[in-house]
């Protein structure tokens, strides 16, 4: 009589021996560290050029209204960047640690949507205050330009914000919903076979 | 020894054996159980709170899975050093167990974590929970399961 693997008894014998704690340990404080450090490096640059423009306004009183608004729309650009930010780096294992696997694809749902918010509203919000802030703000200081350096400087910075606005933005923006897409769509196979 | 130190040396080789099962290949299972290890790492006060530690760990595990679509190409250094080591290990492991591991790769995704959260020994009230899945369904279908392995086993020892 032919003898019948053991399948309790065949599984406990894969065994893998785990990595080392302490390298483990020294790994996951290297990474939190890392994150921090790039956390407080952002808000600090973004601190520190949200002050410098606003020391710029009040040092140097503006003459024409432009560059007021420009300077205002520029701060708050940066603002709704540095908010987003912050909330962003938050929340990121919710799902993962508190869901069953149904809630798990709804809440990856609700991700997707998120992000479809944060990718064309606030995206879109952030580069129009920039932009509209950056061309205003130039526009005193491109008066006392002389003839054809003041179309320069406009075409520049237009080129800039076009390079961002029609390549950059929708590649980034692409790329992650797609990214999301395939992942809702293999959960989405996964549960029918609860079915 | 800290709690999550515990949980670690506890927990290490059965989320992998589970990420084993259902990605069916041993570095990225790895990678996957790394993964896991770093999260609940990250929300560890979360688990201070958890009445059960292994329905936790087990819960991120194969939410982690579950989300496996594509082999990404992330290792840290200090882990190659350790797949060598492990590389040597494999010629000693057993046809048998590559074969349980090979036929459990035939079956659908969710039958392969509904039999390794089994044959982890996790309660089968909390398998429903975290599969969704009510206690009679999923006692149902891992005898279902079972069965199935058994046929892929012996047609594959009769092939060998």
């Amino acid at each position: 009589m032919e003898h019948k693997p053991n399948i309790d008894q065949l599984w406990q014998q894969a065994v893998e021996q785990a990595p080392d704690w302490q390298q483990f340990a020294s790994q996951l404080a290297a990474m939190e560290s890392k994150k921090r450090k790039e956390k407080n490096r952002v808000n600090f640059l973004l601190g520190v050029t949200i002050a410098f423009v606003a020391f710029i306004a009040f040092a140097y009183w503006p003459m024409q209204w432009t560059t007021l608004v420009g300077i205002v729309l520029t701060e708050c650009s940066m603002l709704l960047y540095l908010w987003q930010y912050n909330r962003h780096t938050k929340v990121r294992s919710e799902g993962l640690v508190s869901a069953n696997a149904r809630e798990y694809l709804n809440y990856l749902h609700a991700e997707r949507l998120k992000q479809h918010f944060l990718g064309k509203q606030l995206m879109t919000a952030y580069f129009l205050l920039l932009g509209a802030g950056i061309l205003l703000y130039m526009w005193e200081f491109v008066l006392r330009m002389p003839g054809w350096y003041g179309w320069l400087a406009y075409g520049l910075a237009m080129g800039w914000f076009a390079v961002n606005w029609f390549v950059f933005r929708p590649r980034i923006q692409k790329k992650k919903e797609a990214e999301m897409n395939d992942h809702i769509r293999k959960l989405e196979a996964l549960q029918k076979q609860w079915t | 020894m800290s709690d999550f130190q515990q949980l670690y040396e506890a927990y290490w080789n059965r989320i992998f054996r589970l990420c084993l099962a259902y990605v069916g290949d041993r570095e990225w299972a790895r990678d996957v159980c790394q993964e896991c290890f770093e999260i609940a790492w990250r929300e560890r006060d979360r688990f201070r709170e958890e009445a059960q530690m292994s329905s936790w760990i087990f819960r991120i595990a194969v939410n982690l899975c579950l989300r496996q679509i594509k082999r990404e190409e992330k290792r840290a250094g200090w882990e190659a050093e350790h797949h060598e080591r492990q590389q040597l290990q494999a010629e000693r492991r057993t046809e048998l167990e590559l074969r349980l591991f090979a036929a459990i790769g035939q079956l659908p995704e969710l039958d392969r974590l509904l039999i390794s959260l089994q044959l982890e020994q996790v309660p089968q009230q909390q398998i429903g929970e975290m599969l969704n899945l009510t206690h009679a369904n999923v006692r149902v279908r891992i005898h279902r399961i079972k069965e199935q392995l058994q046929k892929l086993l012996e047609e594959s020892s009769h092939g060998a």
